[in-house]
């Protein structure tokens, strides 16, 4: 039913008052500091209630599916880095001979396990940098994709009656970049750690007689 | 009147080396106790059957292998008392090696493979680049620079290889085999390369082969026979 104010109070029977007041933000983020603001202005009668405690328990599920999003992912990157050790250690095998030779020509190992760890480095930097442009152009084409997505499969992916919004909504935070990027090339470098050490620990001899 | 030290002292000496590998739960003596010593200058080389031990002796004498027992000396430096750092570095600058198999790097050219020593030792790229230069113009393969080795004949990958083992100037040159994947006359062209290298850089040469025609023309042979020295 929608009626005018006036209609409502005299319904109600509330004179000149009303039952609560909506504060509209030009920042959302600000709800939080807005509502100490109120409260401490209008004191312990009155009850003042920010649109995320409004919210509260579609906001706790897409808690709970950003945790379980974080969990896959650190699952997938977690793969991937074995991935990039089962890579390295084939890698060592190939090259088996010409580290036997390296060594034969000086090469300490330290050194040798610094060309295999620059390896991983590079990669790393690489993967990291296609992942950041792809990652950007997913969100920056999000809606796009979702409405392929509900159009090839015919099944809404983000039904706008349960989260509220016709489309994806997306936060690119500078700092969460730099956490996902600095981890990946962490990680990435990492996992060549263990067979770059191998690499050194080869005995030039046994590595120069190596088929 | 005695002769100053690094005429009268070996530049190499090995006293008593013994070697033996495990095959499954046999153990096979390579080496039975070998004494050797070189002088400065000299081009000696070890002759002996396949499986005489030749090779295994080498790798010992340039410190790219442990013996069992036994003392390994170069210049006077006992190699098996060297940490593996140390004795990498002394590898790098006093050692020289020559394979059968060139041991080249397929991905870098002429120029980048003999520059590598130099870069292990930390030289600059441009520097490492012009010594580099120099080693491959002295071994005649000036026009080769940019050339990746598969693009070289086996002789001319074989003058890389020696252009490699000589750019930080060693004192001791080994050469495994250096004529081993070589026809007759590019066989005879790095000997006589290893030769006019010997006199002109002063170098030590100590080569293992199983040609008795190559041996000859060297200073003095030394005969491997069943892991021990048959003759000198």
């Amino acid at each position: 039913m929608v009626c005018s104010l006036y209609d409502a109070q005299d319904l109600f029977n509330l004179g000149d008052q009303v039952h609560g007041l909506h504060v509209m933000l030009e920042d959302p983020e600000q709800a939080a500091p807005v509502k100490a603001s109120l409260m401490a202005k209008l004191g312990p009668n009155y009850h003042v209630m920010t649109w995320l405690e409004r919210n509260q328990t579609i906001f706790n599920a897409l808690v709970v599916e950003k945790n379980m999003i974080r969990f896959l992912l650190f699952f997938i990157v977690l793969v991937a880095a074995f991935g990039i050790t089962s890579s390295m250690i084939t890698f060592v095998v190939q090259k088996t001979r010409e580290i036997g030779m390296l060594k034969a020509l000086g090469a300490s190992s330290r050194q040798v396990v610094m060309v295999f760890i620059s390896q991983s480095v590079v990669v790393g930097i690489f993967g990291v940098a296609i992942g950041l442009f792809l990652g950007l152009q997913a969100v920056a084409y999000r809606n796009e994709f979702l409405a392929f997505m509900n159009r090839t499969m015919d099944f809404s992916l983000f039904p706008a009656d349960i989260y509220g919004f016709a489309q994806l909504p997306a936060v690119v935070d500078p700092r969460d970049l730099w956490i996902i990027c600095g981890g990946s090339l962490i990680i990435c470098v990492l996992a060549g750690v263990f067979p770059a050490i191998n690499a050194g620990r080869l005995r030039p001899v046994e590595a120069l007689r190596h088929d | 009147m005695t002769e100053p030290s690094s005429i009268t002292n070996p530049i190499l000496k090995g006293r008593g080396v013994t070697k033996s590998y495990a095959l499954g739960a046999k153990q096979i003596e390579v080496l039975k106790g070998i004494d050797l010593e070189i002088m400065p200058g000299e081009f000696v080389s070890i002759v002996g059957a396949s499986g005489s031990g030749k090779s295994t002796l080498l790798h010992l004498l340039g410190g790219l292998d442990s013996p069992d027992s036994g003392l390994i000396e170069v210049q006077g430096r006992e190699l098996t008392r060297m940490s593996g750092t140390r004795l990498s570095g002394f590898r790098n600058q006093s050692i020289g090696f020559v394979f059968q198999a060139y041991h080249l790097f397929p991905e870098l050219n002429a120029l980048e493979n003999v520059a590598l020593p130099a870069r292990i030792a930390r030289k600059s790229s441009r520097q490492a680049q012009a010594c580099a230069r120099q080693w491959l113009e002295r071994v005649g393969l000036s026009h080769r620079l940019d050339h990746r080795p598969y693009e070289l004949s086996g002789g001319e990958q074989q003058r890389v290889a020696i252009a490699r083992a000589l750019i930080n100037q060693p004192v001791l040159l080994l050469a495994d085999e250096p004529t081993g994947n070589l026809d007759s006359e590019s066989g005879s062209g790095i000997l006589e390369l290893l030769l006019e290298l010997r006199d002109a850089c002063q170098l030590t040469l100590l080569m293992a082969t199983h040609d008795q025609a190559m041996a000859s023309h060297t200073d003095r042979i030394v005969r491997l026979n069943d892991g021990k020295i048959a003759g000198i």
